[in-house]
């Protein structure tokens, strides 16, 4: 908008990338992943019978929490790029991925109603994604 | 009961430490200071916060049911970015949101 010469320190701050950045987007998205992973860990290893403090020290949980950090990490990098308001609605996508997980890997039956609204979150996800291709309106 | 009152206590927690860590992402001066930012630390204290909340929770909930709550984030996390980031929510936005939340309700119900 403005012709201005931004201030030296501002310079030296790595300009954050386009919202429509494929790098961020990737990270978002690999992020994303990372912590649908850690959660079906949690969940498959909090159903065992033990105490609930033998639970918190077994190792898939310690690694399900690992994978969080890592995932919360690469999230962070999102939030340096991206709108919060975009990047956490997106971030809806875990919800489908974890009743996909549920699924494939811990044998839940999954309701058709439950599949009704799952799609509904990717058919939202696509209209943020939509904006963000289109530029929308970037702070 | 309380299980519902847990998991709205790790709902809002993780919304304020969203705002926290968004905000302290877009500081510093280079990639690597971020992670010197008090806020970061802060907003991931309340994560961890939350996330044990949660934990708890898993115990005697399915995942696919616990999750839905979830939907109150997405609505609470915006609201939050608007008000205190002045990021700016255009209609296209909005309707993304309402979709996700409908969506996530939606297999609530099931």
């Amino acid at each position: 908008m403005s012709s201005e010469v931004a201030p030296v320190d501002e310079v030296r701050i790595p300009p954050a990338s386009p919202r429509t950045s494929p790098l961020a987007l990737w990270t978002l998205f690999v992020s994303i992943l990372i912590c649908t992973g850690a959660q079906l860990l949690l969940k498959h290893a909090v159903t065992t019978e033990a105490t609930f403090l033998e639970k918190l020290f077994s190792l898939p949980v310690i690694a399900g929490l690992g994978a969080y950090g890592l995932g919360t990490i690469l999230w962070i990098l999102c939030l340096r790029w991206l709108d919060l308001s975009f990047a956490f609605p997106a971030s809806a996508l875990q919800h489908v991925l974890i009743v996909a997980g549920a699924w494939a890997f811990l044998d839940e039956t999954i309701p058709w109603l439950r599949l009704l609204g799952v799609a509904l979150v990717v058919v939202g996800v696509l209209v943020l994604a939509v904006e963000t291709k289109k530029g929308g309106n970037s702070t | 009961m309380t299980e519902i009152v847990i998991i709205l206590a790790s709902v809002f927690t993780m919304g304020i430490s969203q705002l926290l860590l968004s905000r302290g992402a877009k500081q510093g001066i280079t990639l690597q200071s971020i992670f010197f930012e008090p806020l970061i630390w802060i907003a991931l204290g309340l994560h961890g916060l939350s996330a044990l909340l949660w934990l708890w929770v898993l115990q005697s909930m399915d995942i696919s049911y616990a999750y839905p709550f979830l939907a109150l984030n997405y609505l609470l996390v915006p609201l939050l970015a608007a008000v205190f980031l002045s990021e700016k929510i255009d209609r296209r936005r909005v309707l993304g949101i309402v979709i996700i939340c409908a969506g996530v309700v939606l297999s609530s119900l099931s």
